[in-house]
């Protein structure tokens, strides 16, 4: 029984089956990158022409809005070595800087010890888990004022905020990377005959590595927030308290050449720690991380 | 030939508690409480800290309850103060959520739009938003809209980057389905692509909330003369340690109730999601 | 051959992939009839859902056109039914609101769109059923929907793609059974897509083999088999044999030559070992 049908069209195979109508196949992304790009340009471009015109013609307060000649011009004389009442704009990063390095070591070193300890007890966890979170749960702008009032105006307070803001996020990070050890690295290790301290040491440290760095990571850009939140409250000198400052003083231009000292430095430091990790990591697959944040 | 250790190894077990343990946990952490806040007390009392600076649990409680009795705060009762807070914070939050969640489904649905200017929006994002609150000042004023205007850029960008993931995780083929059907592109937005993308904006908006708290309360502490952080700030510049404890509490208690209030919300409108096994977050 | 409902004139299907060009398919010439019950099989990525797409207005051709009804197909054709291969129940409506669906969207009464709605859910014995929601329903349980959500409009047309794919084996007779019966009640066109020879052969007036990437046209086959079909025992009906073992021999050589699907291979196996 022949039920079979010829295909209604002979299928054609070989290169005159090249469509008739045929147009080269172009990258449809590749395509719309320079539009992408264009746009930016225009929107980035054009604001800042607004920006500086206005400044220009006075349309508005260059008090209170200043203007990007002026800003970079500002920019400029703060990298010369301009006086920012009473010290250079790099004095003013030494002292936000040096609050944040001491307020990270002390905020890293209890927040993997602490991490730790909770991590390896499950008793110890769970019963303080509703302190931590509680004390988590308040804002840090909420605590600051606490320790401006205990420790006064100046680097123990600042110190102290960023503290907050560090062992938060180096915690909570060393506890999941400790808990999450594969417990068969461990029994392993003990099977072999390996001890307490050395256990800790060659097995659930290197294990919890990076977790921990990532905790200690993110919290670079916490202990930032807090040093500058520190510098809000209280006070008398660093780029926080410099630029609170030049908003008392109406000062626009001081502002904005603050700020992007501020967002340079905080750069630095991010490629900085990036660095750091990528050594630290060196026998890491590249593998991502699941940041905990709550 | 191999000695077997000297003592029995017993393997590592992950964090499993049984239900005595549980009352042994909670028997703990009562006392625990009950302790710290006792020996902070007496420390007090002894005199061994000053009660200006640190308070004690019973100075604040009873600041506490004279505060919520209507007792005159530097010129204001409390509520007015948390009702000026809170009226910034509401402001700013419709305001910066608005706006986040039109861009941010504009941004999901248009592709060019999102290759010429996420990037941009990004890095707007990358400066720490703390540090341009004085601009906000400088620019607006003491008064009410600076304020407005910090909680609008706190709340903005996480609604943002939200609704924009949530809108951008739609799968396509429900949208395909729909306009086959004959849907047209309003009827398609409506009924299709923002209930798809409603979890992840609702988890946005949920997390804007204490972003837009803290963005109200800095904004008082860097210029304002009302508003339960300028009173918290005063308090300090005071010695005023009770008002400060009391201040505190009184956001904390704050937030967390607008906290559950848009669990509440989230629930009701999320109820045809499959339930979550276990607990979302967990420290233990 | 009855009325041409699509017909592809020409059709060549180009996109870039990963940085290089893909032909999806090449000079494809082919004409669905009206009322037919027409299945497209092929190997995996031999442009049978792009034909499908091209119909549903998804995508446009490189080089020729789709024609439908007489008219060339320019965007989303709204004329035809589509069902897709996940079910895509809509997670946050109700089996009935998913159902009543598209007669939301082209404005029918409320009262007449649950009597309508209600009339497919029985008829693929959902009832009872109506305000789960779709999480709350099994895998088959959601492909009926599905499919019924698409009839509920009465499309003229429905374009099918692979929608018993992901089923088990008893699930998917017992939905090929369903859908069978709807058809006999309404009687649309339907351009099936299947990967599977024997459901190909079960279902259809006709049954198109399509060569391995890019994609051609090898075979147009008639399915002389008669009506009602018993899905269930589809191997005992007159004729289905002799139809398998001949199309299998055309459809061989493009899946054992492209390396994929074993189970068509054992299928081919059994079949010939019958015949």
């Amino acid at each position: 029984m022949d039920s079979a049908r010829k295909p209604q069209v002979a299928t054609v195979r070989g290169a005159d089956a090249l469509p008739a109508a045929g147009r080269p196949l172009r990258n449809p992304l590749a395509a719309e990158q320079r539009i992408v790009l264009a746009g930016q340009a225009v929107l980035i471009g054009g604001l800042l022409l607004v920006w500086e015109y206005a400044g220009q013609t006075g349309l508005i307060n260059v008090k209170l809005f200043s203007h990007p000649s002026d800003v970079i011009g500002r920019i400029w004389s703060m990298l010369a070595g301009e006086d920012l009442h009473g010290h250079t704009v790099f004095e003013h990063l030494f002292a936000t800087g040096q609050a944040l390095a001491i307020g990270f070591s002390i905020g890293a070193v209890l927040g993997v010890v602490l991490g730790f300890v909770l991590g390896r007890s499950a008793l110890m966890a769970r019963v303080f888990e509703p302190y931590l979170l509680g004390v988590y749960s308040i804002p840090k702008i909420a605590i600051a004022p606490l320790f401006v009032l205990v420790f006064g105006i100046g680097l123990e307070s600042k110190i102290a905020v960023v503290v907050m803001g560090v062992f938060f996020m180096v915690f909570f990070n060393t506890f999941a990377g400790v808990v999450g050890v594969n417990e068969e690295f461990v029994n392993i290790a003990r099977i072999m005959g390996a001890r307490g301290m050395s256990v800790t040491r060659r097995i659930i440290i290197p294990a919890a590595l990076p977790s921990i760095m990532l905790g200690l990571k993110m919290g670079v850009p916490f202990g930032v927030i807090g040093a500058i939140i520190g510098e809000y409250i209280a006070a008398t000198q660093g780029i926080g308290w410099l630029i609170i400052r030049s908003t008392s003083f109406f000062d626009a231009s001081g502002l904005f050449a603050a700020l992007f000292y501020l967002v340079a430095a905080t750069w630095l430091l991010s490629q900085l720690v990036s660095r750091i990790e990528a050594r630290v990591l060196r026998w890491q697959p590249q593998r991502r991380q699941e940041l905990v944040t709550y | 030939m191999a000695t077997a250790p000297a003592t029995v190894v017993r393997p590592s077990r992950p964090h499993v508690l049984r239900s005595q343990d549980r009352r042994f946990v909670l028997v703990l952490q009562v006392v625990i409480g009950i302790v710290v806040l006792a020996s902070w007390e007496l420390a007090i009392a002894a005199r061994l800290a000053q009660p200006l600076i640190f308070s004690s649990p019973l100075r604040i409680a009873e600041r506490m309850v004279s505060m919520l009795g209507g007792e005159i705060v530097y010129g204001r009762t409390i509520f007015d103060h948390i009702g000026v807070t809170f009226q910034q914070i509401a402001i700013g939050y419709a305001l910066g959520a608005s706006a986040a969640v039109v861009l941010g489904y504009l941004f999901g649905r248009v592709r060019l739009l999102r290759r010429m200017f996420e990037p941009i929006i990004l890095a707007l994002f990358s400066i720490p938003k703390i540090a341009l609150a004085p601009l906000f000042v400088l620019v607006l004023g003491i008064g009410l809209w600076s304020k407005v205007g910090i909680v609008f850029i706190e709340v903005f960008f996480v609604v943002f980057f939200n609704t924009m993931k949530g809108v951008l995780e739609v799968i396509e083929e429900y949208v395909h389905i729909a306009r086959i059907m004959g849907a047209s592109r309003w009827q398609t937005s409506r009924r299709v692509i923002i209930p798809a993308a409603l979890p992840s904006i609702l988890i946005g908006l949920k997390m804007g909330v204490p972003f837009a708290i803290i963005g109200a309360v800095l904004g008082e502490y860097i210029a304002s003369n009302q508003g339960l952080g300028w009173f918290i700030l005063y308090s300090t510049n005071s010695f005023d340690a009770s008002g400060l404890w009391a201040g505190i509490l009184l956001l904390v208690g704050i937030t967390w109730t607008l906290g559950q209030l848009v669990n509440v919300a989230q629930a009701r409108m999320l109820r045809w999601q499959p339930p979550r096994r276990g607990r979302s977050v967990s420290v233990a | 051959m009855t009325q041409p409902v699509i017909e592809y004139e020409h059709i060549t299907k180009q996109f870039w992939s990963q940085g290089s060009e893909v032909t999806a398919l090449q000079n494809v010439s082919l004409t669905v009839g009206e009322n037919e019950f027409t299945s497209i099989v092929g190997p995996s990525g031999c442009g049978k859902t792009t034909l499908l797409r091209l119909a549903a207005g998804l995508e446009d051709p490189t080089a020729g056109q789709t024609v439908f009804r007489g008219v060339p197909i320019d965007g989303i054709n709204t004329r035809a039914g589509y069902v897709t291969q996940d079910s895509n129940l809509y997670p946050w409506m109700t089996l009935r609101q998913n159902v009543e669906f598209p007669l939301e969207i082209q404005g029918v009464r409320a009262g007449e769109r649950r009597d309508r709605a209600d009339e497919f859910i029985r008829m693929v014995g959902l009832e009872g059923f109506e305000n789960h929601w779709p999480y709350q329903l099994s895998g088959g349980m959601q492909k009926r929907g599905s499919i019924i959500r698409t009839m509920v409009y009465e499309p003229s047309v429905v374009l099918m793609d692979e929608p018993f794919g992901p089923l088990d084996a008893q699930t998917r007779m017992v939905l090929q059974h369903d859908l069978l019966r709807i058809w006999g009640e309404k009687r649309q066109t339907i351009l099936f897509i299947t990967h599977d020879l024997t459901e190909a052969i079960a279902m259809s007036d006709k049954v198109v083999v399509m060569s391995a990437r890019p994609g051609t046209i090898k075979a147009v086959y008639d399915i002389p088999i008669s009506r009602p079909r018993d899905v269930f025992q589809i191997h005992n009906q007159a004729g289905f044999t002799e139809v398998y073992g001949e199309i299998w021999q055309t459809f061989r050589s493009e899946v054992v030559g492209s390396g994929a699907d074993t189970a068509a291979a054992g299928q081919g196996g059994a079949a010939a070992g019958v015949a």
